[in-house]
């Protein structure tokens, strides 16, 4: 005999699949009821050995029921059986088995058991690679597949959310808790996992002298009645900083659930407590379950696990159990667990159990060794547990945020105990634990006794695996975890952990406090990925910032690419960038280019003490600054790094604008800020960052500013009135523009900066006026090609995480200035002066020779050579018609004109040390 | 580099807006923003000072953002930089921010799938993360319709987070 469902099920059939057969259920069953009441108990097999196995419970705590799903073209993997609602058309298919979880082919590797226990992977497969064995490790071990297909919509909700009085379960202590919170004013929000709060309530025939059924909807009634929140389907998975609980909704198969972030000034946790396994020899075959499981599967589904049951149990709930069973017509054997060694009868279904030479034929096992209170919320919010002689359990203790546990969850195992706690919970007072009529006897693990006894079902660690990690000195329970893999199963070791660390105890000879828990993570239940990204995905993962003048560029055929989270022109036009950069690096060096700098930074500093602030702030001395001049200059960290370079302009005594790297602003502003309020007197220096504000477009080359002219500003554009590193205010079309002659490209320049809302119509303009000149658009990688030409960086490529101003040629600062600036310390240490600091050189090679690649390491000559340094920025130069290249090289500025040995994946260049400035090293070409 | 144009679509024109059930969200043109920065900014200012959840009904307001800086909006017209006698920073920052406006009881819950925001927690300051990006957010009009300033270069993204969140609403 096996399962069975004992009344006629009302209401429409629901047909599904399981390995291929089809099967009935009904609405309100799970996979596993549904299964269990069409007899069937085997439902999967295990993770390593491929152990046949069934369902351990009804809910959370079940280990072995795993299994891929399918239905209307959504294949969704490892779903536990025992929690997935049953629909109609569902295809399910046990994990780790093929072609079914009866027939599985791989069931053969248990024979070899005795050579796979724990660390066998560790010890056996490390020679000669890893490497080699993992991938047909990894396909004979495991759980379900991921699909390949993209399922259509599947597009997880997610919502912040708050409440006064978040209770988490919706048994008899959560709703009694919620229900006097609620009609105290509170504003309350039930969660529980079930499609309908009742939990324990399920399995009581009374409460408080009131059916169960009618009192669990009269305390539903009373919290919704007083405003407060009832969400099934809802768990409570994980608690976060600030009482913030993660709670993941699930609707029906197939759609995305929602993940609600609840933010809740009280927690009240009513989660309950499952049965621990006994551990006994073949503990894990189908057929064995929790006592309250199989109670589960009768009351909620009218599923009778078998016809003869033996009823193993060390605690007083076992009376209760024993008669629900009976009346629902099983044959129940008790079985006192401590009276001898048990061992179960059969493979694919227990066909007995086997005490003390006394075979008792059964088609079932029931086993309880003690409740387990879920503490998993409790201590994901970094409560305290103490340990309980009297209900052998952790229950909770202490904790640092307002949560406060009630119930079985906090070891009251009587209902009438459960509700007075719940009660004064609601209340908020204090909880204080009361007595319970709950008995039991001690039962742990007997290490060195017979047989194969099971610990974690999910990740197959036996009594024995425990046991050799011992022997091999893996005590702590955090190493035997990682060992053994005890408990890192999907199932979190809901049923495997206590037995793991009473095991470690006995062995030890240490009470079970000593040797103490593993730590909790969320998420209490497995959850999908997709929960978590939200609308972070795709190109919105990090959506980029978006030019004003994109449309335009895109008409003209720009390439865009995201440089510094910016989304940016890097060529124009058809053909590639191998044949467009040079093109226009050639056309801006000629006549001119026009280029969009919008993403240049525009932090306004502002205040009386603006002055002393950027020279603070910047390495070099900005006090002399007159109005309308720029400069040029470094911000350092504290540790003496560059970590901007850019320009800055003084517009009047007490207002200077920072213009730092495209990719910087927001870091530079924050920079400011932190300095602004540390050190300085944050009520006489005021930023403002009007990046977003502006946009900028340069005009940069021996053209330049002939086409600035045809804009009419009417006013002088020359070298004597508005020369290189100065800036003009002035309008065009009535529309405030800023003109400042600063420059990237090392040609003559003009920076020309405007209200977002014109900057198309400033583009345009320019374009019309530079394309009789033989001007045009310019992208970001001829603009990088150009700086190098003339030796200017790139902050981040041309520098990295160890590189000072002086480094770089700038060293007049770090010498001569007095005044105090961020990074000024760190410039005078011993290592700033060493004579090996890596330092910004060019390298240039011979006629003829090909270019350097990004990366490759000059090297010393020596037998051993190690590298020198490395190449930052390299480039076929279409001005100078050879290549060109920068690199950081140790002591670089002595070493003009040497000739080094350039390496990069087994091929040898040769390269010598010049100038970083490649290209109109007089400026002539800058200041005309 | 590689050419990414095809990974983003062109800015799209927002004059449609986006419906669903309980919400209408619109693109909105103001006349003036300026940032306006002192000490005692948020006593000095003149007009009706906004925080959290405050609800205007003015035409020019100014939005309390931090203990010393505020946006003006719709406010007289400054001159930029330090107004070395009032003792104020100021900067006009117009094109620097996008407006949008929801309308609707469902306005909050969709403003609660990017933030977490409700009108029993009051802030001095109507800045907030919304969908990971700064926002300026409050109430206009009436207590069912918001108004939201976001970076001009996020307007993009804001638009398609808020379009993406709707189609969870029901």
């Amino acid at each position: 005999m096996t399962s069975f469902r004992i009344t006629e099920p009302t209401g429409a059939a629901l047909t599904f699949q399981f390995d291929g057969k089809t099967y009935t259920g009904v609405k309100g069953d799970t996979l596993a009821s549904a299964l269990l009441a069409n007899g069937v108990l085997l439902m999967g097999r295990s993770f390593k050995y491929h152990r046949p196995r069934g369902p351990w419970s009804a809910w959370v705590d079940d280990p072995n029921a795993i299994m891929s799903v399918r239905k209307d073209g959504v294949e969704l993997p490892n779903c536990p059986a025992t929690t997935t609602y049953l629909e109609d058309g569902m295809e399910a298919r046990a994990v780790n088995a093929w072609p079914s979880a009866r027939r599985d082919i791989k069931g053969g590797l248990d024979l070899f058991h005795r050579w796979l226990s724990a660390g066998f992977y560790y010890k056996t497969f490390m020679w000669p690679d890893w490497h080699l064995f993992e991938p047909a490790i990894r396909k004979m071990a495991g759980l379900g597949h991921v699909t390949d297909e993209v399922i259509e919509g599947y597009s997880a909700d997610q919502i912040h959310d708050r409440c006064d009085v978040l209770v988490v379960g919706g048994g008899p202590a959560g709703l009694a808790a919620a229900r006097v919170a609620a009609e105290a004013g509170q504003d309350v929000c039930l969660v529980d996992d079930h499609i309908a709060c009742g939990g324990g309530a399920r399995l009581m025939g009374q409460i408080e002298e009131m059916d169960a059924d009618t009192w669990v909807a009269a305390q539903v009634d009373g919290i919704k009645a007083a405003g407060g929140r009832v969400l099934t389907l809802a768990t409570a998975y994980g608690v976060y900083d600030h009482q913030m609980v993660a709670i993941i909704e699930n609707g029906p198969f197939g759609r995305a659930p929602r993940l609600r972030r609840m933010r809740a000034a009280k927690i009240i946790l009513a989660s309950g407590a499952i049965d621990r396994p006994i551990t006994f020899a073949n503990n894990d075959r189908p057929g064995i379950m929790s006592v309250t499981g199989a109670c589960a599967y009768l009351a909620q589904h009218s599923v009778l696990i078998g016809k003869t049951i033996a009823l193993a149990s060390n605690n007083s709930f076992a009376d209760g159990a024993e008669a629900m069973l009976s009346d629902a017509g099983a044959d129940v054997i008790r079985i006192d667990p401590k009276a001898g060694a048990m061992r179960a009868l059969g493979v694919k279904h227990v066909i007995g159990l086997v005490q003390n030479d006394c075979t008792h034929p059964v088609d079932a096992i029931l086993a309880s060794g003690g409740q387990t209170p879920l503490v998993h919320l409790w201590r994901h919010a970094g409560g305290k547990l103490h340990w309980c002689e009297n209900r052998q359990a952790f229950l909770p203790d202490t904790c640092p945020i307002n949560m406060v546990a009630v119930g079985a969850a906090n070891g009251a195992f009587d209902v009438d105990t459960a509700l007075a706690e719940a009660r004064a919970a609601g209340k908020g007072e204090k909880v204080k634990r009361l007595a319970a009529s709950y008995k039991l006897t001690p039962l742990w693990p007997s290490p060195g006794s017979k047989g194969r006894q099971w610990i974690d079902f999910q990740h197959d660690v036996t009594l024995k695996d425990i046991e050799l990690a011992a022997r091999e000195n893996y005590v702590s329970v955090e190493h035997l975890k990682r060992y053994t893999t005890l408990g890192m199963a999907s199932d979190q070791g809901k049923t495997s952990n206590m037995a793991g660390l009473a095991a470690m105890a006995s062995i030890q000879g240490k009470p079970i406090p000593e040797v103490g828990t593993t730590t909790f993570r969320p998420p209490f239940v497995p959850v999908p990925i997709e929960i978590y990204h939200g609308h972070h995905k795709g190109q919105h993962w990090h959506a980029p910032k978006r030019l004003p003048c994109e449309t335009l560029h895109r008409a003209a055929g720009a390439a865009l690419g995201e440089y510094g989270g910016w989304l940016r022109p890097a060529w124009y036009g058809a053909g590639g960038m191998a044949k467009r950069v040079p093109q226009e690096v050639r056309m801006a060096r000629e006549n001119a280019g026009i280029f969009d700098g919008t993403p240049l930074g525009k932090i306004e500093v502002m205040g009386p003490d603006a002055e002393d602030f950027v020279n603070f702030i910047y390495y070099n001395t900005i006090k002399t600054l007159k109005p309308g001049k720029i400069r040029y200059g470094f911000m350092l960290s504290e540790g003496g790094i560059v970590y901007d370079d850019g320009v800055i302009a003084r517009v009047d005594q007490n207002r200077f604008i920072i213009s730092c790297s495209s990719s910087h602003v927001d870091g530079v502003r924050t920079h400011l800020e932190a300095w602004r309020q540390d050190g300085n007197d944050p009520d006489r220096i005021f930023i403002h960052d009007t990046t977003q504000h502006w946009a900028t477009i340069t005009v940069t080359g021996p053209k330049a500013r002939d086409i600035l002219e045809a804009l009419d500003l009417g006013v002088d554009l020359g070298p004597g009135n508005l020369p290189h590193m100065s800036f003009i205010e002035t309008e065009w079309q009535d529309t405030p523009l800023r003109v400042a002659r600063v420059s990237f490209s090392g040609d003559a320049s003009f920076e020309c900066s405007i209200r977002r809302s014109r900057a198309t119509d400033l583009w345009t303009a320019l374009l019309d006026a530079g394309k009789p000149l033989g001007a045009g658009p310019l992208g970001l990688e001829a603009m990088a090609v150009m700086r190098a030409e003339k030796g200017y960086i790139m902050i981040g490529k041309d520098t990295d995480g160890e590189t000072m101003p002086h480094d770089l040629g700038f060293s007049v600062p770090r010498e001569k200035k007095t005044a105090a600036f961020v990074g000024d310390r760190s410039l005078h240490m011993e290592v700033a002066n060493d004579p090996a600091r890596k330092q910004l050189v060019g390298l240039r090679v011979a006629n003829g020779a090909q270019m350097l690649p990004i990366g490759a390491h000059v090297v010393s000559g020596s037998k051993t050579p190690r590298s020198l340094g490395y190449v930052t920025s390299t480039y076929d130069s279409p001005t100078l018609g050879h290549p060109i290249a920068l690199g950081l090289v140790e002591n670089g500025a002595a070493r003009m004109g040497e000739t080094v040995q350039v390496w990069h994946l087994g091929k040898t260049f040769e390269a010598v040390i010049a100038s970083p400035v490649a290209f109109d090293p007089d400026g002539e070409r800058l200041h005309a | 580099m590689r050419d990414d144009s095809k990974r983003w679509a062109d800015l799209q024109g927002r004059s449609a807006g986006i419906e669903a059930p309980g919400l209408i969200v619109k693109p909105l043109e103001l006349a003036r923003l300026t940032l306006v920065s002192s000490p005692k900014v948020l006593t000095q200012t003149k007009l009706p000072l906004v925080e959290w959840p405050d609800v205007v009904t003015d035409a020019a307001y100014a939005l309390s953002l931090r203990r010393d800086r505020v946006l003006e909006v719709n406010g007289p017209a400054r001159r930029d930089g330090w107004d070395d006698k009032a003792g104020l920073a100021i900067s006009d920052i117009t094109d620097g921010y996008v407006q949008v406006e929801l309308a609707g009881e469902n306005a909050l819950a969709l403003l609660r799938r990017g933030t977490e925001i409700d009108l029993a927690t009051p802030s001095r300051s109507v800045a907030r993360l919304l969908f990971g990006m700064g926002v300026f957010v409050y109430r206009y009009g009436d207590e069912t319709t918001y108004r939201l300033h976001a970076a001009s270069a996020h307007g993009e993204a804001l638009w398609h987070a808020l379009e993406d969140a709707a189609k969870h609403l029901t």
